[in-house]
């Protein structure tokens, strides 16, 4: 490939640096390599106590340094947050009394702290530095250093953690919830399936006590990978496969190709068929699409059904549940949730699937849920309200 | 072979060799006619193979059929049902795209037997170890684990320029520090996360920083992020905050579905922070609804599927001036991207097209070849821009002139 060949450039107009911070950048450099001579004079207002940024007196300061843009002699680079460079070639002497009068209108401390006259190639340094402090990148990433680990996980406490599970009982942290159909002025709440988890936290509190495991989040997904196939290999043994019902079962993607799913699938009795639901969060879809459209093809292939799990109303937007292909979404209630009525509200209605009884709201545990969902027109709902509720026939 | 009535007779006539791959072929040659054996290639995800195994396995299970594995890499059931194995068959080829192919036995066992060393399929699922990822992470230079990319701001009729510095991990040089590790995703990403925490500590010192990116970047810095090392916006404002990022953190498409996102980029565009999206390709366009992605920039994966409808009719819902097409390796990629709008490019192409133009700009362009400009341009390590004669040509990514 030669540049000549590039027809698509053609109409792009010839190749120029741009910006003024990188004009700068460049001209200093050129500067130093030749070591040619040059004045540079920098006004940072951004450095002015705040009453001389205001407008007539920062209009003022800025007037004073307009007669170096007209002249031929001098050239003036803008700088973001409002800094000014100015170049000249000795034996000029626009920049010395562009700096008296500016000094004029500031207090000596001030006027030390915000107008510089430099010499290139020895202060070179300090320019570019004066470049960078008005791109201010160091500060911003100053703000985000991360400190120590502290109570971040390593792969050392998984590892552990992985070995600790081999022998649990992963019974203390299996939690049982009906999924129930709750019509407006329908009634006691009428059970269709049952959905099982693991509570996450007491998974944490009994395996990784004290750890943060929102520091680590990679590494507390691939726990979940070995939780999820612990799960699975309980449900697959034939002893609880013919007591079953109607299910529904959060899991990693992964989850769903690993052996115990491809023995509980082998498993799973031919009368329940269509009766188990496989919930994958959005953010796991989006991860990994290529296993997601997988993990989906090889559910619908199987007879079960899939749910997405949106933990908030942000992914259930991102990830409109007819696009991830999924019949089913299930929400969790929270405050997060946008009040009934509001542009977001409606923004979500949008993106839930619109078939009757194609969304579950989770995390009931006051009446106000319920009647948000009812609003949006959902029907399903789990949590402990529900529980609570005692519905006929369980 | 139609002419040899009798199944043992079959067996007979083929030197079988010893072990249980070959046994479970052997034993398929005796039973009656009406069977079937399926054979596909193995497929290449660890899960994607594991389901075709179960599937396989499901087939023979009436007749005891065996699922072995060839050495030249394929899949194979010795026996089944003929209706079963249709069912199987069909299954398979919804799932993985290629339809098994069928052998009608005992009269087809010639090919079964000239399959080199067949063996039983093991679908084990067995991770790499968690343990000593991050001082497999950390034993490398930082230097040596990343990479220099420009972002060329491209548009008819206005001068190109750099857009954006990204100074991305160099995911091929971490997996090999990982070892086996880097074959699980989560172990990967971790590693991916311990080195941005790495690489944020030493970009907030200037002279780590400049060392990396080879002198002071003039143009905002683009940087791959976890969530977890965005800054708190609390501590992040200030009343001195820059007009325009000039930082972004990209963040993948998993990490910015989570709450909140959207309230902390408006929280950190005050401090100087914008917030991107990386790795969007053909089918996370598919899958998502780009326009509510809570970022400024959404960072296109080129591929001609890009061009295809799902992909299109999200794009077309986005404002072209949030794109930029990164891994553009042929000129249609631009020609692409061009006509939907977008103006800003990056990838193997943009990285010849800047190299072409510092040589025809460099004074020492001479002894050097266009892959060795390129490279130089790429490395984050001094050692790997030696030899350039042009060190700010170089830094700068493309020849500086006056605005």
């Amino acid at each position: 490939m030669t540049l000549g060949e590039l027809s698509v450039l053609g109409a792009l107009g010839p190749p120029v640096g741009g910006g003024a911070a990188v004009a700068l950048a460049g001209a200093v450099r050129e500067a130093v390599a030749a070591g040619v001579e040059r004045r540079v004079l920098l006004f940072q207002p951004a450095r002015l106590s705040p009453a001389r940024r205001r407008a007539p007196q920062a209009a003022m300061l800025r007037d004073a340094w307009e007669g170096l843009r007209r002249s031929s002699r001098t050239r003036v680079f803008d700088l973001p947050r409002g800094a000014l460079v100015a170049l000249e070639a000795p034996p000029g002497h626009h920049l010395a009394e562009a700096r008296e009068t500016l000094a004029a209108m500031l207090d000596p401390a001030e006027a030390g702290h915000a107008v510089a006259l430099l010499r290139l190639p020895e202060e070179a340094a300090a320019v570019l530095a004066a470049v960078e402090d008005a791109l201010g990148l160091t500060a911003a990433v100053r703000a985000a250093v991360p400190g120590p680990p502290g109570r971040a996980p390593d792969g050392e406490a998984i590892a552990a953690a992985e070995r600790a599970l081999a022998a649990a009982d992963l019974g203390a942290f299996l939690r049982r919830r009906r999924v129930c159909r709750l019509m407006p002025g329908g009634g006691a709440p009428e059970p269709l399936w049952e959905d099982l988890r693991l509570s996450l936290s007491d998974v944490r509190d009994a395996l990784l006590p004290g750890r943060d495991l929102g520091a680590g989040p990679a590494l507390w997904r691939r726990l979940r990978r070995t939780l999820d196939r612990r799960l699975l290999a309980g449900l697959a043994r034939t002893e609880e496969t013919r007591a079953r019902g109607p299910l529904s079962v959060a899991l990693v993607v992964e989850a769903v190709t690993a052996p115990e799913f491809l023995r509980l699938d082998a498993l799973w009795p031919a009368a329940l068929r269509g009766a188990l639901t496989v919930a994958i969060a959005p953010e796991d879809a989006a991860a990994d699409t290529e296993g997601f459209a997988f993990a989906r093809a090889f559910l619908a292939a199987r007879g079960h059904r899939l749910m997405l799990d949106a933990a908030g109303p942000a992914a259930a937007r991102a990830v409109p549940a007819s696009r991830a292909g999924a019949a089913l979404l299930r929400l969790r209630w929270s405050e997060a949730l946008p009040p009934l009525g509001s542009p977001a509200a409606e923004a979500l209605r949008a993106a839930l699937p619109a078939a009757p009884e194609a969304v579950v709201l989770a995390g009931v545990d006051r009446p106000a849920a319920i009647a948000w969902g009812w609003e949006m027109g959902i029907t399903l709902f789990q949590g402990r309200l529900i529980e609570s509720r005692r519905p006929a026939g369980w | 072979m139609q002419g040899l009535s009798h199944q043992d007779s079959i067996a007979d006539a083929f030197a079988v060799p010893p072990g249980p791959g070959a046994e479970a072929i052997r034993r398929a040659l005796r039973g009656p006619a009406g069977r079937v054996a399926l054979r596909l290639p193995t497929p290449a995800g660890p899960g994607q193979r594991r389901v075709a195994i179960a599937m396989l396995e499901e087939a023979g299970r009436g007749r005891g059929g065996a699922v072995l594995e060839t050495a030249a890499g394929d899949l194979l059931l010795t026996e089944s049902e003929a209706a079963e194995a249709e069912r199987v068959a069909a299954i398979l080829a919804g799932l993985l795209g290629t339809h098994p192919d069928r052998y009608d036995m005992p009269t087809e066992a010639a090919a079964l037997l000239a399959l080199p060393a067949p063996a039983p399929a093991a679908a084990q699922l067995v991770p790499p170890p968690a343990a000593g990822i991050e001082a497999a992470c950390d034993a490398a230079p930082l230097e040596a684990l990343l990479r220099r990319e420009g972002v060329l701001h491209l548009s008819p009729g206005v001068p190109r320029r750099l857009a954006l510095l990204r100074l991305a991990p160099d995911r091929a040089a971490l997996a090999a520090r990982l070892g086996p590790a880097a074959a699980d995703p989560d172990l990967l990403r971790h590693a991916e996360a311990r080195l941005a925490a790495r690489l944020l500590r030493a970009v907030a010192e200037p002279a780590l920083r400049d060392a990396l990116l080879g002198g002071p970047p003039a143009v905002p810095l683009l940087l791959d992020l976890p969530l977890a090392l965005l800054p708190d916006p609390v501590l992040a404002g200030g009343d001195d905050a820059p007009a325009a990022p000039v930082l972004y953190a990209s963040l993948t498409a998993a990490e910015a579905l989570a709450e909140r996102v959207a309230a902390r980029a408006a929280a950190l565009r005050g401090a100087g922070w914008g917030i991107a999206v990386r790795g969007l390709d053909a089918a996370a366009l598919a899958l998502l609804a780009p326009e509510a992605l809570p970022a400024e920039l959404l960072l296109l994966r080129w591929s001609p599927a890009l061009a295809e409808r799902p992909a299109m009719a999200a794009l077309r819902r986005i404002d072209p001036a949030r794109l930029i097409l990164t891994r553009c390796d042929v000129e249609a990629a631009l020609e692409w991207g061009l006509s939907l709008g977008v103006s800003r490019f990056a990838g193997p192409w943009i990285a010849a097209l800047m190299a072409a133009t510092r040589m025809a700009a460099c004074a020492h362009a001479a002894a050097c070849r266009r892959t060795e400009c390129i490279a130089r341009a790429a490395a984050a390590a001094p050692a790997g821009r030696a030899g350039c004669l042009s060190p700010a040509l170089l830094a700068a990514f493309s020849p500086i002139a006056a605005p």
